[in-house]
């Protein structure tokens, strides 16, 4: 296991650079992120074995996620608290050398574009998607994947929800836009996860008002995380405040009448593209799944229990379905549990390079953890 | 003299399928009752616990009858008709054998499972909060100048004014209440968004804190819970809550991106570093 310290930073976000196969970027916040600067880390993994720093670029605002470009080995994106999205050059000093400014609220994700590596998507508390090309400041495309009427239908279940002791959680954060991504199989086709709870499927081709499917996917609780399969492109997994992990069949969304726009309905019937479930994958909230690059059924989990979890996805076994469930396994198909971090696990990602299993964390306690979650 | 001159006018009306509920009659199920009662002449065959419960009222032909004579009527009228309410010792003492009940252990397991589950859900809300706190703070700068063009618009309507005064009376009384357990007299000073983000905290030290009932739970439940206890964040959030870690306040009254200590003046963890909003010109190709 390799570690580097970020001091005086808390980790949110990290991501393996696409062309080298020992540099690493991390987006992280000073005070927790809840005020003060950001701080983007480009890292190196050494001879030696272990993890310098190569640039660091210090940021007005919290910095809440990373993506490399992945048609350029120098550039990095990051997403920052004051609602801009920056592009550095990390062979630059001090400043990005773009800035892309349009969300009025915290952005909190961004992803770059596997399939034609010329556009990346935003995601943001203020409710809305924004695909943007880095030849251009203004974004190319919003998208929001809230429609009035999921609110309308969330509400009242939120009154529900409110009525219980110290609860105060879905209206205060319905809006956010936690988590979006492209398909690393469609260029067109992004999925995102709110704080309304649903998930949202687009397909950028179609015009706005049939270009999206919605499903609830945690029971009324925030959907902070979502992640397409690497080799099943219709499987996806989601992770929220329910502490449950769910995979889902984009195949089986219903969708109503010919068009694919989705009025979302609270029929048991709309949750039949849930192919597997763990529940309780994790003691609190999951922060973030991201499926393994060499595996179709292997998946890691972050979560605010400081833990990062490596689980099989038991309904298929590697070539076919197999029609078994996590929930029904002892360990829930757990494969590795990481303990190391002392706070939140914001940040995980998967190496691309070396043997299937590397992975890096990062968390509220500063850490960067380099380790293998697959124990070859 | 035939039986039913006998019989309480209440009594009586009873047995057309009336109950009273709060006091007053209510002509509940009556069809139900009436069709039991008629069907239940035509079955022979009973349960030897129906039969030994019954032989003091014979009217009533099953047990569900009698779980539906159980409602609080008959027991009102115990003193108007000793020969109608001496079953109910009877009753209340009645043991129902169910063949198809949980065991015992099954039962105690699923209660232990129950309360890990409350426990559990107390437990969902706090990453919530955590990003309220961002929100909270974040969002200062754009929060006061909301409040200063709300300010200006008020002075262009009275009707608005009116409005807006009759609001903001029932916003204090909102927050006097909200904050009324957690503020202390050298907290008073605090403005908005300084309590906001105590109150968020407070919200959150709360849910972190472990139940007592804890220490029966699984051991990643307390693992969580040790790891909680020696949570950084979670001790910073400790001292916002408890009003010696707030927001630091420009002159001018606006926020800056920094903590300090109320009592001395010390700044709480990171300085803020000014950076200039530019980039580098040309440079993306």
């Amino acid at each position: 296991m390799l570690r580097y310290h970020m001091q005086g930073f808390s980790g949110y976000g990290v991501q393996y650079s696409p062309f080298f196969d020992n540099k690493l970027a991390v987006a992280a916040g000073s005070n927790f992120g809840l005020v003060g600067n950001g701080k983007l880390y480009i890292l190196e993994i050494n001879r030696d074995g272990k993890v310098e720093e190569r640039n660091s670029f210090l940021t007005q605002d919290c910095l809440f996620d990373v993506a490399w470009n992945e048609s350029h080995e120098n550039q990095v994106l990051v997403a920052q608290g004051d609602g801009t999205l920056r592009l550095f050059d990390t062979t630059l000093k001090e400043y990005p050398i773009a800035i892309f400014k349009e969300h009025e609220r915290e952005v909190f994700s961004c992803n770059w574009n596997l399939v034609n590596r010329q556009t990346f998507l935003s995601s943001s508390w203020d409710g809305s998607i924004k695909i943007w090309s880095p030849l251009r400041n203004q974004s190319l495309m919003s998208l929001t994947p809230r429609p009035l009427e999921i609110t309308k239908m969330v509400d009242p279940l939120n009154a529900i929800l409110s009525n219980k002791k110290n609860f105060t959680g879905i209206s205060q954060n319905k809006n956010c836009v936690y988590q979006a991504q492209f398909s690393p199989h469609d260029q067109n086709l992004v999925i995102s996860c709110s704080g309304n709870s649903y998930a949202s499927l687009f397909d950028i081709r179609l015009p706005p008002s049939k270009s999206q499917t919605n499903f609830l996917v945690h029971s009324g609780l925030e959907a902070l995380t979502c992640d397409f399969n690497k080799y099943r492109p219709y499987v996806i997994a989601t992770g929220g405040v329910d502490n449950a992990i769910r995979i889902w069949d984009i195949r089986m969304l219903k969708t109503s009448g010919s068009a694919t726009t989705s009025r979302p309905t609270h029929t048991p019937s709309h949750n039949s593209a849930c192919i597997n479930e763990i529940p309780n994958a994790h003691g609190l909230a999951i922060r973030k799944v991201t499926w393994s690059p060499h595996h179709s059924n292997i998946l890691m989990s972050a979560s605010y229990d400081m833990t990062c979890r490596v689980w099989k996805d038991l309904s298929n076994d590697g070539a076919k379905e197999t029609y078994k469930t996590n929930s029904t396994d002892t360990g829930k198909g757990c494969l590795f549990n990481f303990t190391q971090h002392s706070e939140f696990v914001f940040g995980i990602d998967w190496s691309l390079w070396g043997k299937p299993g590397y992975v890096a964390s990062t968390a509220w306690d500063g850490n960067l953890f380099v380790w293998n979650g697959l124990g070859y | 003299m035939s039986d039913a001159c006998h019989a309480s006018p209440i009594d009586q009306v009873i047995q057309k399928g009336h109950r009273i509920q709060n006091g007053s009659l209510i002509p509940s199920k009556p069809t139900r009752f009436i069709h039991r009662e008629s069907r239940a002449h035509h079955i022979d065959k009973r349960p030897q616990v129906e039969t030994s419960f019954l032989h003091h009222a014979s009217d009533m032909k099953s047990v569900d009858d009698v779980a539906f004579q159980n409602c609080p009527s008959p027991m009102d009228f115990k003193n108007h008709n000793e020969e109608t309410s001496s079953w109910v010792p009877q009753f209340s003492s009645m043991e129902i054998n169910d063949p198809l009940e949980f065991s015992s252990e099954y039962k105690q397991l699923y209660t232990s499972y129950e309360s890990q589950q409350r426990q559990n859900a107390s437990r969902q809300q706090f990453p919530i909060m955590s990003s309220m706190v961002r929100k909270t703070a974040s969002n200062l700068p754009s929060r006061n100048m909301f409040r200063q063009h709300h300010q200006e618009n008020r002075n262009n309507s009275t009707d608005a004014f009116k409005f807006d005064a009759e609001f903001q009376n029932l916003e204090n009384e909102i927050q006097e209440v909200r904050y009324e357990p957690i503020l202390q007299e050298d907290e008073s000073w605090l403005d908005q968004d300084q309590l906001e983000l105590q109150r968020i905290a407070t919200d959150i030290v709360k849910c972190c804190t472990p139940p007592l009932s804890s220490a029966s739970s699984t051991s990643t439940v307390s693992s969580i819970d040790s790891k909680l206890s020696e949570s950084k964040f979670i001790q910073l959030m400790r001292g916002i809550s408890s009003g010696d870690v707030t927001l630091k306040k420009e002159a001018n009254g606006d926020s800056t991106r920094e903590l300090f200590s109320p009592s001395n003046g010390e700044l709480v963890g990171n300085g803020h570093i000014p950076v200039e909003n530019q980039s580098h010109q040309g440079a993306y190709n």
